[in-house]
């Protein structure tokens, strides 16, 4: 199972920088870049705070699709 | 929140918080600190290593640290360095505290895997030396292979996560 992301997207959607999501969630902007392009997997309290943030259901954020 | 540049071999300074530089510099400044004593021995160990390998030279004649500094200064000199790498230790240890989950993985992953392989290859070796295969493993070495084996990890996980 992979994980996928809509991060990029909502991101573009509101108009904002990675650098000013990185900071209102508190990680780095390499950390933001890294969830987008689908190498780093984020931790559940984070992938929370960005839902939050978003005000989303978090999977609609994130989402299991099979195969690697 | 630190940033990793240069395929993690250094640290984006301008995205670092006062107190985190603070927290580096002083980490930074005290692991080389340490490392001079540390630097000597495996240079000793080097040179014994590779006159065993047959390298030439007389070490019949040479002179170990310890003999070259004295015992008590010696002593004194190894002391320093352990309570250098335990305040470098506590400064790093507070760095990473107020990094986030990313360089967090990157430094949990590198240090877990290059403690167990350092343990792996500690336990076989100490296996082949009850069997009379091997000699004693120098301890320098065993210090060598870990931080080797920790750069390695972490180049690795910076490359698969970042």
């Amino acid at each position: 199972m992979a994980v996928t992301t809509q991060l990029l997207s909502l991101r573009n959607e509101r108009g904002w920088t990675q650098a000013q999501l990185a900071a209102e969630v508190g990680v780095s902007r390499q950390t933001i870049n890294s969830i987008e392009t689908g190498r780093f997997e984020p931790s559940l309290s984070l992938a929370l705070k960005l839902a939050k943030l978003f005000e989303l259901p978090v999977e609609t954020i994130f989402g299991l699709v099979e195969g690697r | 929140m630190v940033e990793l540049t240069h395929g993690g071999t250094w640290l984006k300074w301008s995205t670092l918080e006062r107190t985190d530089r603070n927290w580096a510099i002083l980490s930074f400044v005290t692991s080389f600190l340490a490392a001079l004593p540390i630097g000597l021995l495996s240079g000793e160990w080097g040179y014994r290593l590779g006159h065993r390998m047959g390298s030439g030279g007389a070490e019949a004649h040479h002179r170990s640290i310890q003999e070259i500094f004295g015992p008590q200064l010696f002593s004194t000199m190894m002391l320093g360095a352990a309570v250098l790498a335990a305040v470098s230790a506590f400064a790093w240890w507070r760095f990473s505290r107020n990094q986030d989950e990313m360089f967090n993985r990157i430094q949990n992953y590198a240090l877990a895997q290059a403690c167990c392989w350092t343990f792996a290859v500690a336990f076989v070796w100490c296996l082949l030396e009850l069997g009379g295969w091997v000699g004693p493993l120098p301890l320098v070495a065993l210090v060598i292979l870990g931080f080797a084996l920790l750069m390695g990890f972490w180049f690795y996980a910076v490359r698969r996560w970042l």
